[in-house]
């Protein structure tokens, strides 16, 4: 099922991306069918613990290490609440803003908020200094945001 | 709700794209500490969903109309999920194939290219907004963005 071919990799990749940019849109629509936003978090967190026990099976994944991990800080269980921030505010704004204005906002605080980690080794990474190439690629992604957002108002 | 200003939209987007990176770097931790990357992702979708059944019982949701949906709502109402699901596996599996920054690379530019096709046609209930030379500009700016950030340091 792992594609061996770079080009093939990358189609794969672009396709997950294609479906994640309908993902807002059609969780929009289900939370709007069952009469609240939240629901619609719901389902796609409850279905989704659901899906991945088979896939714990299929790749022969052993039991957790618990012991470690408790002894580990404390922000490393932050994951959860952060998907449901994410995927709450993608189904409730998405709609309002149209997906592609979503999007550009939303990879835009992605990638600035990642060279900050990065910059500073934060949530335990190494430091990976801000460099001209990584400025620059910013720049473009926040005047690609902007060109995408004003290009609409009267 | 209903007239949420713009700039307050995406700021809210930004802020759910920097929690998406924060995540990315407590979830690898997690991932290293229970023994596995999937021991991660399974925390993430189990904690939000028993974080959202907290919020909602705080919020007093009312029951959602499951069984309306189902003989109301189009097929793909159900399918938000799935495509979060396609995302874990595709990047877990992709990712040692052409890289972290290629797996990146090529999932905004699916995502971009397939929000403006979202955008234009309306579709998963959306409503239409024209495919406009300045919105294609915008998402190839923000793509060219993240192929500059990815480019590997020497």
């Amino acid at each position: 099922m792992i594609p061996s071919g770079t080009g093939l990799a990358l189609a794969v990749a672009a396709v997950a991306g294609a479906f994640l940019a309908a993902q807002a849109g059609i969780n929009a629509q289900l939370g709007r069918y069952l009469g609240h936003p939240l629901w619609a978090t719901f389902v796609s967190f409850a279905t989704g613990t659901v899906l991945i026990v088979p896939l714990l099976l299929w790749w022969n994944v052993s039991a957790p290490g618990f012991a470690s991990a408790f002894k580990g800080p404390w922000w490393i269980w932050a994951g959860g609440a952060l998907g449901v921030m994410f995927v709450t505010s993608a189904l409730v704004i998405a709609p309002k803003t149209g997906i592609a204005a979503f999007l550009a906002a939303m990879i835009a605080g992605q990638l600035l908020a990642s060279l900050l980690i990065d910059h500073f080794g934060l949530v335990g990474l190494p430091v990976r200094p801000l460099t001209m190439t990584r400025a620059i690629g910013t720049a473009l992604i926040i005047a690609g945001v902007l060109v995408t957002q004003f290009q609409r108002s009267p | 709700m209903t007239s949420m200003p713009p700039l307050v939209a995406i700021l809210i987007a930004a802020l759910a794209g920097a929690g998406l990176a924060v995540q990315s770097g407590t979830n690898a931790v997690l991932g290293r500490m229970l023994g596995h990357p999937m021991w991660a992702s399974f925390w993430q979708f189990a904690a939000g969903t028993v974080l959202i059944m907290v919020i909602m019982a705080v919020l007093k949701v009312p029951f959602p109309a499951f069984a309306a949906t189902a003989a109301a709502g189009p097929w793909w109402v159900w399918i938000g999920f799935a495509t979060g699901s396609f995302f874990v596996v595709a990047a877990l599996s992709l990712a040692p194939v052409i890289g972290v920054g290629g797996f990146i690379a090529a999932l905004v530019a699916g995502q971009m290219i397939a929000s403006l096709v979202l955008d234009h046609y309306g579709l998963v209930g959306l409503i239409e907004r024209p495919m406009t030379l300045a919105r294609v500009a915008g998402a190839a700016f923000i793509i060219a963005g993240v192929l500059l950030i990815q480019v590997p340091r020497t």
